[in-house]
């Protein structure tokens, strides 16, 4: 299916959900494995993103100018003792897809919404 | 120890997914398939730390045969759809033409049937069960040696389109004779190498995407 030119699917919509989330927690930029671990945290499944599926959303939501990225300082991998990590910062625009996708939901949900279950 | 040797120990896992980003990043320009491992390479680390933290080492095998195959799909598209593009835009131009998921669906439907009527017809011959009675004739050569091409140049066409489609042809009929009743699968094959090459030759118009920050 093509998807609508602007739009998010739910992986690229978790990930900037998550990137929110970090950020409300102080974290205004976070690399793969952490977006990947607050995105299975928030899911029944606790399970992690796969390494194709989260590297591949992250190129295209940077691509589309959602996320903004930057290497870490080699300085401060060297001394922690492990490769560099990659940044990932929401934009103005990603946050604006966000509130779109998260507005377009709302009425989805209430159709949706089990017999007998009045959503108002 | 050093940084880059941090992330991996015998028996984690960490291996196979540096080996698999390895391979399906080859041919890329170089900032593209640096970034793509490094950013594989850092995350093992992340995930081994985690592990260490939560006194779950022995679980990290595990999660990662799982995270790696479930991203092969996304590994391939990206490989073969997404990163050319950008890799000519901000590279300069390449020979070799990106498929559109469409050609990739279809070269990967023909490579999976023709692999395993090939591996069907082959494998009981090599293994000496083959049961000369239920197809007599020359017809398991024939789709064999038509499967062989059919694969060898739905292989080729994703690099080199013509050339692969010089292969597709000519295995689609010799299959075609041998196992007239996989029609359909004869004309499947013939169909991707066609749109395959019908995709490579218009592609010098298709717009370019917008690149990242690499």
């Amino acid at each position: 299916m093509r998807r609508k030119p602007g739009s998010i699917v739910s992986l690229e919509r978790d990930i900037l959900e998550a990137s929110m989330t970090l950020q409300a927690r102080g974290l205004p930029e976070a690399h793969g494995f952490l977006l990947a671990k607050t995105i299975g945290d928030g899911s029944d499944a606790k399970r992690l993103t796969a390494y194709g599926t989260l590297y591949k959303a992250l190129d295209r939501l940077e691509r589309a100018g959602h996320l903004e990225s930057r290497w870490e300082a080699p300085d401060y991998a060297a001394e922690a003792a492990r490769p560099r990590r990659r940044f990932y910062r929401i934009t103005a625009t990603g946050e604006r897809a966000l509130s779109e996708a998260r507005a377009a939901e709302a009425p989805t949900v209430a159709r949706t919404a089990p017999a007998g279950v009045r959503v108002t | 120890m050093t940084a880059s040797r941090l992330p991996g120990r015998r028996g984690d896992g960490s291996a196979a997914v540096r080996g698999w980003v390895g391979l399906y990043t080859l041919g890329l320009p170089a900032p593209m398939r640096t970034r793509r491992r490094g950013e594989v390479a850092g995350d093992l680390a992340d995930e081994t730390m985690d592990a260490i933290r939560h006194g779950d080492r022995s679980g990290l095998f595990r999660q990662r045969m799982v995270r790696l195959p479930l991203g092969v799909p996304a590994d391939l598209s990206w490989r073969l759809v997404d990163a050319p593009p950008v890799a000519r835009r901000l590279y300069g131009r390449t020979p070799w033409v990106p498929l559109t998921r469409w050609t990739l669906a279809l070269v990967g439907a023909v490579a999976l049937i023709s692999a395993g009527g090939l591996a069907i017809v082959t494998l009981p011959v090599l293994t000496g069960q083959a049961r000369p009675d239920l197809w007599p004739g020359w017809g398991p050569v024939g789709f064999a040696i038509g499967s062989l091409l059919v694969l060898s140049g739905i292989l080729a066409s994703v690099f080199w389109p013509r050339l692969g489609a010089a292969f597709v042809v000519p295995g689609a009929v010799v299959g075609l004779l041998a196992a007239p009743w996989l029609w359909g699968g004869w004309l499947l094959a013939v169909i991707a190498g066609a749109a395959r090459t019908y995709q490579a030759a218009v592609d010098a118009d298709r717009p370019l995407p917008p690149g990242g920050a690499w």
